[in-house]
């Protein structure tokens, strides 16, 4: 995974490493491959936007997720 | 040979073909070329439905018209069909439904999160669900389901949640209940998740409020079944 796809993909996932592995298992490496590139593909506009639109401000998957309300604390 | 493989019909070369002025027609010329014109007839379809086709037929692209209504199984579907007995089984369609066939003791209570197992499979169409989490094949949109029944709740155990985990987001289903003495409760999620290939999805359950994780999630071998995840591609 190159550092580009891994930041498209930090945009949608919480974990991309582990997005990938899995995909690899359940997928197998070639089927996996083409799926990152899809993947990639579809959500680079919108990662794009959002990091000129938010410029520093800017936060991955995981980071919006941590901000979040948990109920239970 | 009247077709020439390529859809063209050759007639046979003759004494008459090509033909010269003031020349006899050998006879078996004349009949070599009403068999290869009676071959090449025969192998053409006749719009009454005499012949079969004898193998697929390629459009390049070009759209049969004017196609009737279906009736029975094994007819053609067309754009905007409505009949009542048109049933479409798509056997190639991602789907899948398990369920735990036996209960996890001491999951939760204390708000750790929970994952069931939904151990046994009772169908997995594709081969994408596994150890609990199920793996989109293709990106669509999927309906996601899952029911779990929670078992020797606390008056404590006051907030429940249930979690739909997919890749791209995270769904969640919580209620506040008090249950009485060591109760019962089944947590539901129905979601329409946008999913890409190669994404996952998974349950989790939490209970908060427990002094410990003391409640269980509930299974059974025998139907009904209390505690399962199901979904397909709907789009």
């Amino acid at each position: 995974m190159t550092p580009e796809q891994k930041a498209v993909l930090a945009h949608v996932v919480t974990d991309p490493d582990a997005w990938y592995s899995h995909a690899v298992s359940a997928l197998g490496e070639k089927r996996a491959f083409a799926a990152l590139a899809e993947k990639v593909a579809r959500w680079t506009a919108d990662y794009e936007a959002a990091r000129r639109d938010l410029g520093d401000a800017y936060k991955t998957r995981a980071e919006r997720d941590a901000e979040g309300i948990n109920p239970l604390g | 040979m009247p077709f020439n493989g390529a859809g063209t019909f050759v007639p046979p070369s003759s004494t008459f073909n090509p033909a010269v002025p003031a020349t006899d027609i050998d006879a078996s010329d004349w009949n070599a070329l009403l068999a290869d014109l009676a071959t090449g007839l025969s192998t053409t379809i006749t719009k009454d439905g005499q012949t079969t086709p004898t193998a697929n037929i390629p459009l390049g692209g070009f759209k049969l018209t004017g196609v009737g209504s279906p009736s029975t199984s094994g007819d053609a579907l067309i754009y905007g069909t409505t009949a009542a007995n048109a049933v479409l089984i798509n056997s190639g369609k991602p789907c899948f439904l398990a369920y735990n066939g036996s209960s996890q003791a001491n999951q939760t209570g204390s708000g750790a999160g929970a994952a069931p197992a939904f151990g046994t499979e009772v169908f997995d169409r594709g081969s994408n669900f596994s150890s609990g989490i199920f793996t989109a094949p293709v990106t669509g949109i999927y309906r996601l389901t899952s029911n779990v029944l929670l078992s020797l709740l606390s008056s404590t155990m006051v907030l429940q949640v249930i979690n739909m985990n997919t890749s791209n987001q995270v769904f969640t289903s919580q209620q506040e209940f008090v249950p009485a003495g060591t109760g019962t409760l089944a947590l539901k999620i129905d979601v329409l998740a946008d999913m890409d290939a190669g994404d996952m999805a998974s349950v989790s359950v939490q209970l908060s409020g427990g002094a410990g994780n003391t409640a269980s999630i509930f299974g059974q071998a025998a139907s009904p079944r209390y505690t399962f995840f199901c979904g397909e591609l709907v789009a």
